[in-house]
């Protein structure tokens, strides 16, 4: 069996959260993450069922690509799933902001793109070259390296999340421990 | 399919009263980090309900002792109705929470978990008959070193906890 060239972590991370928040304002923080970090950034989904007596419901996708080197890329998945979705005005010293109350879960998912510019996908002869190289060369690097560095930053991510929302559990202890690349 | 030997089954430790859950959550998180684990937090739900905060976390990080073991340790958080409360030690307020705390804990002991041994059936039978008589005490070894830190982790915790038995301020 070929050896995939794009290798997703096992491990996805979900947050569900479920109260008043400021959405659009987590919308914002967690792109500015992502394109802080030289992500290029892209909307996939976005859905907007219509409102039920509860509320409304939304959907989105987002994927964020980043070059690393000219041989690997990292891939950052970001879905959003929001239900009963009302807004809700609320007065925070003298001003007046609309804050959304939902139930919303976040799930991360992160991905190590290889040979990401096809090079060796020209002839049979160089995918059998590559593929060798990347089963029995690379594959440590690959997997424990690359793949474990993004999953790793990802956390940093989730962190922004739940600092965000103000959640009891935050905080992250292996923040700087495959580097942040800001 | 890998091998998983369920070394500690529900664990249990529970708990209610006055307690720094983003604390205990920190320090859970550096132990793991200390004795070299790779974070999973499967999940992390809060919400936010008129009794107070009701909040599930299920951690399941591993370390990779060797190419062939793997320890996991699965913890399953349940904080129901938790309160801000405020206390006062030595005239300094310290922001604590109030409620009720339960965790679970498992542990197990993944064998071949690069799935090298199970692409054919004879491989599958030696690795079975290599587990069963030559690595018997590797099994032993790993699954003491398993119990050892599950065991130090739930010290840990109970200390953490009675550290905040402070008298609730008004």
């Amino acid at each position: 069996m070929a050896y995939p060239t794009y290798i997703e972590h096992p491990s996805k991370i979900m947050i569900r959260y479920s109260g008043l928040f400021d959405f659009d304002g987590l919308y914002s923080v967690m792109v500015g993450w992502l394109k802080s970090r030289g992500y290029w950034f892209h909307e996939h989904t976005y859905k907007h069922k219509v409102p039920s007596p509860y509320g409304a419901e939304q959907e989105i996708g987002w994927r964020g690509e980043k070059e690393v080197t000219d041989y690997y890329k990292f891939i950052v998945t970001v879905s959003f799933h929001l239900w009963d979705i009302t807004e809700v005005e609320v007065e925070k010293a003298g001003e007046k902001k609309k804050l959304t109350n939902a139930r919303m879960e976040i799930i991360l998912r992160c991905a190590v793109e290889i040979d990401y510019e096809k090079r060796f996908a020209k002839s049979t002869f160089w995918k059998f070259v590559s593929d060798w190289y990347h089963k029995y060369i690379l594959r440590r690097t690959i997997e424990n390296v690359w793949v474990d560095t993004v999953y790793h930053r990802l956390y940093n991510l989730q962190n922004v999340i739940k600092e965000y929302l103000d959640m009891e559990a935050k905080g992250n202890e292996y923040e700087g421990y495959m580097g942040d690349n800001v | 399919m890998s091998e998983k030997k369920l070394v500690i089954d529900q664990m249990k430790l529970d708990y209610e009263g006055l307690f720094d859950l983003h604390g205990l959550y920190r320090m859970i998180d550096s132990w793991f980090y200390e004795k070299g684990y790779d974070k999973w937090e499967l999940k992390n739900i809060e919400q936010v309900l008129p009794g107070g905060k009701d909040i599930e976390i299920e951690l399941l990080p591993w370390r990779k002792i060797t190419d062939y073991f793997k320890l996991i340790i699965r913890i399953r958080l349940k904080a129901v109705n938790i309160k801000d409360a405020e206390i006062e030690k030595e005239g300094v307020k310290i922001k604590l929470n109030k409620g009720y705390l339960l965790m679970i804990f498992d542990a197990y002991l993944e064998s071949d978990y690069e799935h090298k041994w199970e692409h054919r059936p004879i491989f599958y039978f030696i690795r079975t008959l290599f587990d069963k008589y030559l690595f018997k005490s590797h099994f032993d070894r790993y699954e003491k070193i398993l119990i050892d830190d599950l065991y130090d982790l739930h010290s840990r915790i109970q200390k953490f906890l009675n550290l905040y038995r402070y008298e609730q301020h008004g």
